[in-house]
């Protein structure tokens, strides 16, 4: 039996130890150092391969068995992106689930409201138009765009949201579109600025309704979106010359913007101080942070 | 493409999710370190193993209890993952991060076991989609060339085969790194 032939049978095998060789594979490796050689590196390959590091599957299982609690009929059926997953509350769910059986498990899914659904969808597209907005390269945003687009545009069209809800999903869309093969930092803060500007009425709407948990919930998207979103994309357009007077204006105007929104994000916390207060004063704080290298002036 | 949303508007039973959560308590992570490897994409591998759930949820009837579930659910997790690199007909070429050396360039004496790692991993995503699947299949997943071929829905013998040029395009690419 030639090498040739050997080694064709070693990549083909299906177990490398020794005492699963043929014999007559066994016995011209004694004399074979080639084949040997061979042999020995493929049992590397298959070592290092085995231990390639796999980064954890972090929340996704969680969000996945949460995915499954809210589905409530086939016209509304779709899944949760595992990034959007809270630990806490999902890995809580997953054990409760786990522990009442499927039964009361399936009483609980079929309770779960629309609203919460509509909750997720926004949640979902929010995170994937600051993904976009944090990846650095066009490609990374093509990728991330079309990983994600179809499912969120399924979602989109089929769970039923309130208007004001609905117009803030619309625009994440469409913003997530955008996003996708634009990185003008100053057209993305001004989008960003429309966001924030949209879900400040929401809050406000929310406070005044006295809806403790839709407020909080809208606040940390608040959150999100101020320091993920406009103030990234804020100071990424004042390291870039604003030459242009057009463009000069334009990032005073955002800056103006910017600071109106604190200033009314202040006095829904002056009004209502029990509605949200631990999201909407982190969010005053971080808004009021210095160090965040938001300046007035641009650079010339 | 994302886990792509089920075409069928059929509503899970009871004793489907009672199932997939069971499932999914245990093979969760392992379905995701195979989509992990074969997408080399966080992101869409977490989306994979959604749907490769999702799927096992529909299709729970067609598991025979008795036979090996991971490789049933291993074989999902491949369909679902070759479903969608056929809709998207994308060409692999996610870039690895910078400082992976290049397979040709001549490996120092000490290979910190890292670069070994970034080699691999680069000359995994090389290979042809089913041949890496069934290297992928065969050594972590250590599912028998039968499984692997009713997994990739051909026969053991072509499972074979690939799995012979997944072994020696690898040695090729990784040359002198092993």
């Amino acid at each position: 039996m030639d090498c040739a032939h050997i080694q064709e049978q070693l990549l083909c095998s299906d177990d490398l130890a020794d005492a699963a060789l043929p014999a007559d594979v066994a016995d011209h490796l004694q004399t074979c150092a080639a084949c040997a050689g061979v042999l020995s590196r493929l049992r590397r390959l298959e070592l290092e391969a085995r231990e390639l590091p796999t980064p954890d599957a972090g929340n996704s299982r969680d969000a996945f068995l949460e995915s499954l609690a809210i589905e409530q009929s086939p016209a509304r059926r779709w899944v949760i992106h595992p990034r959007l997953a809270r630990p806490r509350a999902f890995a809580a769910a997953a054990l409760i689930l786990l522990a009442i059986g499927a039964a009361a498990w399936y009483l609980a899914a079929g309770g779960a409201s629309r609203a919460q659904a509509a909750d997720v969808t926004v949640d979902r597209l929010l995170e994937w138009n600051l993904d976009l907005a944090e990846a650095d390269t066009p490609e990374q945003r093509a990728r991330i765009y079309s990983s994600s687009a179809p499912a969120l545009q399924v979602a989109l069209n089929r769970n039923w949201m309130p208007a004001d809800q609905k117009q803030l999903a619309d625009k994440l869309m469409a913003n997530g579109a955008w996003l996708s093969s634009n990185t003008d930092p100053l057209d993305g803060a001004e989008r960003f600025d429309e966001v924030a500007d949209l879900m400040l009425k929401q809050l406000q709407a929310a406070t005044t309704a006295k809806q403790t948990k839709a407020a909080a919930r809208i606040a940390r998207q608040y959150q999100h979106v101020v320091n993920r979103g406009l103030g990234p994309q804020l100071k990424r357009a004042q390291s870039v010359p604003l030459d242009k007077p057009e463009r000069k204006r334009r990032y005073e105007r955002l800056m103006s913007r910017h600071a109106e929104l604190e200033r009314r994000m202040q006095q829904l916390l002056d009004r209502s101080p029990n509605a949200t207060p631990k999201e909407m004063r982190k969010q005053l704080k971080a808004d009021s942070n210095p160090e965040r290298g938001l300046e007035t002036e641009p650079s010339l | 493409m994302p886990a792509h949303l089920p075409s069928s508007d059929l509503t899970l039973t009871e004793d489907a999710r009672a199932k997939v959560a069971l499932w999914a308590g245990d093979h969760w992570d392992g379905v995701f370190a195979l989509l992990y490897r074969l997408t080399r994409n966080r992101h869409e591998a977490e989306d994979l193993t959604q749907e490769t759930f999702l799927r096992a949820a529909r299709q729970n009837d067609s598991f025979q209890p008795g036979t090996n579930l991971r490789a049933w659910l291993m074989r999902i997790a491949v369909n679902a993952h070759l479903d969608q690199r056929r809709r998207q007909h994308v060409a692999r070429s996610e870039p690895l991060p910078d400082d992976v050396p290049a397979t040709g360039a001549a490996p120092c004496e000490r290979l910190a076991g890292a670069e070994l790692a970034a080699a691999l991993e680069r000359a995994m995503g090389q290979l042809p989609e089913l041949a890496r699947a069934v290297f992928l299949l065969r050594t972590r997943e250590e599912l028998s060339f039968r499984e692997i071929g009713e997994a990739i829905q051909t026969t053991e013998e072509t499972a074979r085969w690939h799995m012979l040029q997944a072994r020696r395009r690898l040695l090729q690419e990784l040359g002198e790194w092993i």
